[in-house]
């Protein structure tokens, strides 16, 4: 099985150039046929990867050890689950799985691109197999999945502890598909640049697969939070470590490519800024990946030193030349009509929080590579961590929340300071008491209060503009005030999904500012005994072994008391796997709205045991957030019923015609 | 909701709220996790100490931890704690740059970038503004145009109408 594997790749390395080079040759010589052959290619490249993917799966299933793969990061104890984690685990098995993502998204894009844009695919093609090329030909020659050892082990290494967690299935093909997905707004971008139909038809074309990218990216890092936050126990779920960094920054980058291309849709304006940020936000894809796998920055994340970084970072650069090189190219036909009434307008405040969502991912950039430069101009090694990441992006994070607010009360083209401050007067004022009322509440910190004043004044903003167009449709329609809602957000789904996703956004902030409120203790206790902190009790009942075949937990049981009320029973564990030295941590938490008692097992001994425990106010409401962000991006993906209906009466008209 | 609030009563208040709250930044006291918090983990994982002990069972975060602990306990200052661990363990220790010398660009990049943006921003849409008012006389211009092409067309069709009569 593993020859089909190593063979599938191969072949699929050969179509994929072929794929590539016969597009761009069909579109020059216009001939159909070979356009049509270079897609059959890209489709056939899909079928090979995916029996590649299926071969290695195979191979993980069946324990065969002679594949490097297989007996790096498996082993006969793991669970089917992890089994089939494991195929993305290591770096072999992650290209592959990226390699497959992307001829899957080709195909896809071939199938719904077999009526329209016929001048842009050929090119769109083009791209994505040069790309795909790029990952197979990594495949075939540095980093072989389907490698095979000289000898045949007993049994494999197994896969890190620290993946093994329900987090491991989700967060890596969701990081991946929103890695994946930028690709294809950016191959649709170069193939208009090349093509020179600079028109917003790409952007229309690309509008959903950039939502959906935009959607996984940050699902994946919302899940990746998740599972640090329960795996690596430490009380917290982002630590600003340079992998992080990387699966963050084209995640910015593309959330202010998201809003900044709704003013070329509505104004034709920012043409040029569109094509930047959309080009930087694959860019920073790469970037991430070369962070990865290049070993050159330190991080709990990543995959080990190797050359492959090396080569990475040669694509990124032939990536930018060639971007930077068509753009100059074409910087003379992207000059739009810029037209702005005013300074204070929604257009305006667009290009506001796009200089605040480029600062926050420059400021991360700058950041993760600042090592490097010290090392090189001082030659003294240096760390820039957490606490530098959130002395400079939190001033402005908050100013993007206070825009987040703002945006909904600026009109398009002008808006008169006279009526701004009219607009703004009443959500200030509530937040402002808002705020006076927490200050009350013994909340003392200027960051939370400043964070949460803005949190209340962005949710009022995003409530009334849901209730004033509620309200309007009543009053005019006669509708219920129910139907009235509905209809609202049905007729402007990308509108009132957009308030959706940013009131999620709202929730994590939060969510973030109950960090300021985590209380920590550390306490040693006798079977029995208890402790103390904040209002709970932790009774100490006693610890249970629990051997298996391939690791042995050692739970430890503690009873929760909440004034008094008995309200969980918690098992931290201590799991060691077989062929570890270390054990693992895996921690208990109490979860409730207002806070989560989280308790992780530091150490054990016969009648005794040391935890350490940490109440973590507010953190549930990021999961909550999360998924409203993802239920508001789902909002502005439905199906337009209206245009679905015009479009195919156009259909009709024309085939009547 | 019809409020009567000029713009200046509106940023006054805005001020006044802003500074209030700042007033009421409060001093915390020093204990052993508000430095572990500003130390990365020798071990190699790039965590901070506080994070790396808890999750890893580090030896090396134990130790930085301990002695911290101790040293807090002889009555050190924050200060000299942190400048022990710099000298012995170098300034990699520290989770983020010191704010002197080379490392001082790293603090103020950012800020500065976003200043070039905004300015830059400025720029552009002083641009767009002026393009506008361009666009604007443009507009009047052909408004004019159209006017005048119409009265004539009227006239034209007028004297068409008296020539059919």
């Amino acid at each position: 099985m593993s020859e089909i594997g190593l063979y599938s790749i191969l072949i699929a390395m050969f179509l994929a150039a072929y794929s590539s080079f016969t597009a761009v040759v069909g579109i020059k010589s216009r001939r159909g046929e070979m356009i049509a052959s270079a897609e059959n290619a890209a489709v056939a490249v899909f079928g090979l990867l995916s029996l590649a993917s299926v071969a290695l799966i195979y191979a993980l299933i069946t324990r065969d050890f002679q594949i490097e793969y297989v007996a790096k990061y498996s082993n006969r104890s793991l669970s089917t689950v992890y089994t089939l984690a494991a195929f993305y685990a290591g770096q072999k098995g992650s290209l592959l799985f990226w390699g497959w993502f992307l001829s899957l998204y080709t195909a896809i894009v071939i199938f719904q691109n077999r009526r329209k844009n016929r001048e842009l695919l050929p090119w769109v093609l083009a791209v994505m197999m040069a790309i795909n090329f790029f990952f197979i030909f990594l495949m075939v020659f540095v980093t072989n999945p389907f490698e095979r050892l000289p000898y045949t082990p007993l049994d494999g290494q197994g896969l890190n502890p620290m993946l093994q967690n329900p987090g491991m299935i989700f967060h890596p093909p969701t990081l991946f598909l929103g890695y994946v997905g930028f690709t294809v707004p950016f191959a649709f971008a170069l193939a208009a640049l090349i093509t020179g139909q600079l028109g917003d038809d790409w952007i229309k074309t690309t509008r959903k697969w950039t939502v959906i990218s935009w959607l996984f990216l940050a699902a994946g890092n919302l899940l990746g939070m998740e599972w640090a936050y329960v795996e690596l126990g430490w009380g917290g779920y982002w630590a600003w470590d340079p992998v992080e960094n990387a699966s963050f920054m084209p995640w910015i980058v593309g959330t202010a490519y998201l809003h900044s291309v709704m003013i070329q849709e509505k104004r034709d304006m920012l043409k040029v800024w569109n094509m930047v940020l959309i080009i930087l936000t694959f860019l920073l894809t790469i970037f991430g990946t070369f962070i990865t796998r290049s070993g050159l920055i330190a991080s709990v994340h990543s995959f080990g030193e190797s050359s492959l970084g090396w080569m990475f970072l040669v694509f990124l650069f032939v990536t930018l030349i060639i971007s930077v090189g068509l753009l100059i190219y074409r910087l003379p036909d992207l000059r739009s009509k810029n037209q702005l009434d005013s300074l204070l307008s929604r257009e305006s405040s667009f290009l506001y929080n796009n200089l605040l969502f480029v600062g926050i991912a420059f400021t991360v950039f700058w950041g993760t590579l600042f090592p490097i430069i010290s090392e090189a101009v001082r030659g003294v090694k240096i760390t820039v961590g957490p606490p530098f990441y959130n002395a400079v992006i939190t001033p402005i994070a908050l100013t993007l929340l206070f825009l987040m607010g703002v945006c909904p009360l600026i009109a398009w083209r002008k808006t008169t300071l006279k009526n701004f401050c009219k607009k703004i007067f009443f959500p200030a004022v509530i937040s402002a008491a808002g705020a006076a009322l927490l200050y009350i509440l013994q909340i003392r910190s200027f960051l939370v209060l400043i964070t949460l004043a803005l949190c209340i004044f962005v949710s009022i903003n995003l409530f009334l503009e849901f209730f004033n167009g509620m309200r309007t449709r009543h009053t005019l329609l006669q509708e219920g005030y129910l139907r009235a809602l509905w209809n609202l957000v049905a007729r402007n789904k990308r509108r009132y999904g957009g308030h959706i996703v940013h009131f999620g956004v709202v929730l994590l902030f939060v969510a973030m500012s109950g960090n300021a409120f985590n209380v920590e203790k550390q306490v040693t206790v006798n079977k029995g005994e208890s402790f103390k902190i904040k209002q709970y009790i932790l009774k100490y009942e006693g610890l249970a072994e629990y051997p298996t075949a391939g690791k042995d937990r050692v739970v430890a049981s503690l009873t929760v008391f909440n004034d008094d009320k008995k309200v969980a029973v918690l098992s931290p564990e201590k799991v060691l796997f077989r062929g570890q030295e270390q054990p693992t941590t895996e921690v208990a938490i109490h979860i409730t709205l207002k806070e989560d008692l989280y308790v992780i097992l530091a150490g054990y001994g016969k009648d005794w045991a040391t935890f350490k425990v940490l109440v973590n106010p507010l953190v549930v409401w990021l999961w909550i957030g999360g998924v409203i962000m993802a239920l508001g991006t789902v909002v502005v993906m439905l199906p337009d019923r209206r245009k679905r209906k015009q479009s195919k009466s156009e259909d009709s008209c024309a085939e009547a015609t | 909701m019809n409020f009567k609030c000029g713009p200046k009563t509106a940023a006054v208040l805005l001020i006044i709220f802003t500074v209030s709250f700042m007033l009421a930044i409060k001093a915390f006291a020093l204990t052993s996790g508000e430095i572990t918090k500003g130390f990365t983990c020798t071990c190699g994982c790039n965590m901070l100490v506080s994070a790396c002990e808890g999750s890893m069972e580090c030896t090396p975060a134990k130790e930085i931890t301990d002695q911290v602990v101790q040293m807090i306990e002889a009555g050190q200052s924050k200060e000299e704690i942190i400048q022990y661990f710099v000298n012995t363990k170098g300034e990699k220790i520290l989770a983020a740059p010191t704010k002197k010398g080379f490392n001082l660009i790293a603090w103020i990049l950012p800020f500065l970038a976003i200043i070039l943006g905004a300015g830059g921003i400025y720029i552009f849409i002083d641009k767009c503004l002026i393009s506008g008012k361009d666009t604007a006389a443009e507009s009047e211009n052909y408004n004019k145009k159209q006017v005048s092409e119409g009265k004539y067309l009227a006239l034209f069709e007028k004297e068409l109408k008296d020539f059919e009569l």
